[in-house]
């Protein structure tokens, strides 16, 4: 499946896409390749024959109730877990057992998580500038310089010599994204950005998703935030029992869903 | 790369303000109540507080009073103010003292630069992350050490018949500030003069000591004042970390004498300053002092081969020059120029080791309290490493690695160390072959460095645990490799999480170096048999002199664990 061309043809926006391998818009590479993936959690079936392509610059959201095995599903795409069958590319690229093939797929992917994971014992700069000056051995001048440009792009400069833990949640997970973004992946992972928020403060981080996404961005996103989905998707992967159930533009998704498991889960959140 | 991002974030306030102005809101205002009220609310507030304080307070005073009457009345303090000499220092030589002297003037001007460094770092970033330092008050300073102070004291004023000691005391403090003061910015010409005091005090001290050799003790006067100007002008920490560690080697070696390790000290005390040089020449002349390295390496590896055939050595030459050279030539060219300046830092070392060895002071004749200090200091500085490294091992996914470290953990935990400092004297022996034997101490430092690191590694695979999952997560989804995460990510945070336990696992070793009194070492609680083997007090002051001791390390140990919790205070800038 995956050894076929790596362009598709385009398709109509409106169609509603039952098979998530294929791609929106006009002929785009594809940047993640997801093949036929099954993970287990001893004998408990995380991912049952997951198949998902995403483009470069494509949004894709998943959404699906808790247990669904969205957050599973992205993390196989960074090999924080090790998916047991199937195949899985990152920018042409196969996660395999070989490390090399791993560290390269995660210095061009980021992932924000849903609790931050900033390091408390780092300041907001250094949180920053780790990656790239250990990874990248990036000189520590050029790397600050680079932490400084992001935190201005989420808008908080005056921060960065503070610790993670005297910064507010929303700010923590900024700093987070420009941690993420300081390695210029080429594929940003979400994992619930938002969940743990407080309400006041889920804005000012779903307006920095957003921007990155207007700048081109490839990103899959796992979240619960609807008006997010239906603004910024490009296309909306609804799962359930860690299965793909359904795959559409947001209009469709939202507005004409086709399974009766999507149409169940609407009803509940909606 | 700048845009507008169409919204604009209202300044707020930080968590941490908040917490701050909780904890302030929390604090108990004693102000508010006089003395009495405070009694009433607090200690008679119920009648069960009542009797309960009735009680404890008048069982409080009975213990108080015997002991108040004991110390100052009835005990005879002879046997110890007679032999201060012995609980102090042994059998040590005593046309030797000078040694023991400039030992205690150096490391006092170690723990003064330690002190300035540590201080110069927090300030350093304190003030680019805008947080308050955090101050400690003078309550806090007496609090952590009044007890030793007590004992100090204590034992001057009962066992200081010439004014050398107290000379001595005073030498110490002032080797200390004035290392200190060497750290900080000071504008007055006029200060800068006391940065010439070392020379003052140690002429002082040892004109107090009739008949002695003075003159390496001089020299090493000139070189700690000389030390000092260029610790205040260069102002650099790794420089002041740099001499910190040289004086700390220096008063080590004052007593020993240069071992054949001497090059090893030199080296790691060096290294600080190396890098920091390193990275102040810039990316340009890295390749340039990789280079030297390199040939420096080649000609050792010749060398050797040449001389000693391909032995062990050549090996570890080869593997050295082979990952030198990987370093320069391949991706990253500042490891192999580090590298490089490590070989370089210890050919220097090895140089200069070679050329000022002096003698030292047999093992066999080392004791007091002394002893006990230099072993549990020993001890604390190589099982910490050893502890770190097991706790690793024991975590690693490595199955050899692992099922090692966990046997051997267990194996020693199961073992009191009684009976491995006992087995220490037959069975150090069967793994090192060595053609002189090793001393007693030798054979006891090591036993209690096995014992403490098993502990150790318990200690770190907790705090190890304890970090949460996510920081590794977050390390491996930026690209980081296992051991850079380990490192840079969850062993700072692990180390910090455990540092009561340590300190606690610490002070433990540093009560079990009693135990060295068994297999035979004059340490300080051992002097006391000696004691009472005299004439005048066989049978005679017993309590006293365990009084006197259990007082010892009592005084120490409690110094340590203070110390620790105001650490812990301290490092609680941003934690969390």
């Amino acid at each position: 499946m995956s050894d076929d061309t790596n362009t598709l043809p385009s398709n109509a926006p409106d169609q509603v896409f039952a098979d998530a391998t294929q791609l929106m818009g006009a002929s785009k590479e594809v940047m993640i390749d997801v093949a036929g993936v099954d993970k287990f959690f001893g004998e408990f079936q995380a991912l049952k024959n997951i198949n998902m392509r995403v483009g470069q610059q494509e949004v894709v959201v998943v959404i699906g109730p808790s247990g669904s095995g969205k957050s599973t599903l992205i993390r196989c795409i960074n090999r924080l877990e090790k998916h047991d069958r199937g195949q899985i590319l990152v920018g042409g690229v196969e996660l395999s057992e070989d490390i090399r093939n791993i560290q390269e797929i995660r210095r061009e992917t980021g992932m924000v998580f849903q609790s931050f994971n900033l390091f408390p014992h780092l300041t907001v700069l250094e949180n920053i500038t780790l990656a790239p000056r250990q990874v990248r051995k990036t000189s520590k001048r050029d790397a600050d310089a680079i932490g400084m440009d992001l935190l201005e792009r989420v808008k908080i400069p005056d921060q960065a010599h503070k610790f993670p833990g005297q910064l507010s949640g929303g700010q923590q997970q900024r700093v987070a994204i420009a941690r993420s973004l300081a390695m210029r992946p080429k594929v940003m992972l979400f994992d619930e950005p938002t969940s743990a928020l407080d309400p006041e403060m889920i804005k000012e981080v779903l307006d920095t998703m957003k921007d990155l996404a207007t700048e081109g961005m490839t990103m899959i996103v796992v979240t619960h935030e609807m008006g997010f989905a239906r603004e910024v998707a490009d296309r909306v992967v609804f799962m359930a029992d860690g299965q793909v159930v359904e795959v559409g533009t947001p209009e469709h998704f939202f507005d004409n869903p086709q399974e009766e498991r999507t149409k169940l889960f609407l009803s509940q959140i909606l | 790369m700048s845009q507008d991002w169409g919204y604009t974030v209202q300044p707020q306030q930080g968590g941490g303000d908040i917490m701050h102005a909780l904890a302030e809101a929390d604090r108990p205002r004693h102000s508010d109540k006089s003395a009495g009220q405070w009694v009433k609310s607090n200690l008679f507030n119920t009648w069960y507080n009542s009797i309960i304080t009735l009680v404890f307070g008048a069982l409080a005073f009975w213990a108080g009073y015997y002991a108040i009457r004991f110390v100052l009345f009835t005990a005879r303090w002879e046997p110890v103010s007679d032999n201060i000499e012995l609980f102090m220092i042994g059998l040590f030589p005593r046309d030797e003292i000078t040694r023991i002297v400039s030992q205690f003037l150096l490391l006092a001007g170690a723990l003064g630069l330690f002190v300035g460094w540590l201080r110069t770092r927090a300030l350093n970033q304190a003030h680019e992350s805008g947080a308050e330092i955090k101050q400690s008050t003078l309550r806090e300073y007496l609090s952590v050490y009044s007890a030793v102070t007590l004992f100090i004291t204590f034992t001057l004023v009962i066992g200081a018949d010439t004014i050398g000691p107290w000379l001595l005391t005073l030498g110490c403090i002032m080797a200390a500030v004035t290392s200190y003061m060497a750290t900080l910015r000071l504008m007055k010409p006029l200060f800068k003069l006391v940065l010439l005091s070392p020379l003052a005090i140690t002429a002082g001290v040892l004109s107090t000591i009739p008949d002695l050799n003075n003159q390496a003790a001089y020299a090493i006067a000139a070189a700690a004042t000389t030390a000092l100007v260029v610790v205040h002008f260069i102002r650099a920490l790794p420089v002041t970390l740099t001499v910190g560690m040289l004086a700390a080697v220096l008063a080590f070696q004052s007593l020993s004498g240069t071992d054949g390790l001497a090059w090893l000290y030199l080296t790691l005390a060096s290294l600080p300053t190396v890098f920091w040089l390193l990275a102040k020449t810039g990316d340009r002349r890295m390749p340039a002092l990789g280079g030297a390295g390199a040939i420096i390496l080649t000609a050792a590896l010749v060398w050797n081969t040449a001389i000693n055939s391909f032995d062990l050595w050549s090996i570890v030459l080869l593997a050295a020059l082979a990952s030198a050279l990987a370093g320069l030539f391949r991706s990253d060219p500042s490891t192999g120029a580090r590298f490089g300046a490590i070989i370089v830092a210890a050919a220097v070392a090895t140089f200069i080791s070679d050329r000022i060895g002096f003698p030292g002071i047999d093992w066999g004749e080392w004791g007091g309290l002394q002893l006990n200090i230099v072993v549990a200091s020993a001890a604390i500085i190589l099982a910490f490493p050893v502890g770190l490294l097991l706790a690793l091992a024991r975590r690693s996914s490595l199955p050899v690695l692992r099922y090692v470290a966990t046997v051997y953990i267990e194996l020693i935990r199961g073992v009191p160390l009684i009976s491995l400092l006992l087995m220490g004297q037959f069975f150090i022996g069967f793994f090192v072959n060595s053609d002189t034997p090793l001393s007693n101490v030798t054979r006891a430092t090591t036993a209690i460095t096995m014992f403490s690191a098993a502990y150790i590694a318990e200690i770190v695979r907790g705090g190890l645990q304890a970090v949460d999952k996510g920081q590794t997560e977050a390390g491996q989804a930026l690209g980081l490799t296992a051991a850079k995460i380990t490192r840079l990510l969850v062993l700072p945070q692990a180390l910090r999480a455990v540092i009561p336990a340590m300190v606690g696992q610490f002070i433990s070793l540093f009560k079990d170096t009693s135990l060295l009194s068994i297999i035979a070492i004059l340490e300080f609680l051992g002097v006391r048999e000696i004691i009472h083997a005299q004439e005048a007090f066989r049978g005679f002051g017993i309590a006293e002199t365990l009084v006197y001791v259990a007082f010892g390390f009592w005084a120490f140990s409690f110094t340590m664990s203070r110390e620790s919790q105001r650490l812990e205070r301290r490092l609680e800038v941003g934690d969390r």
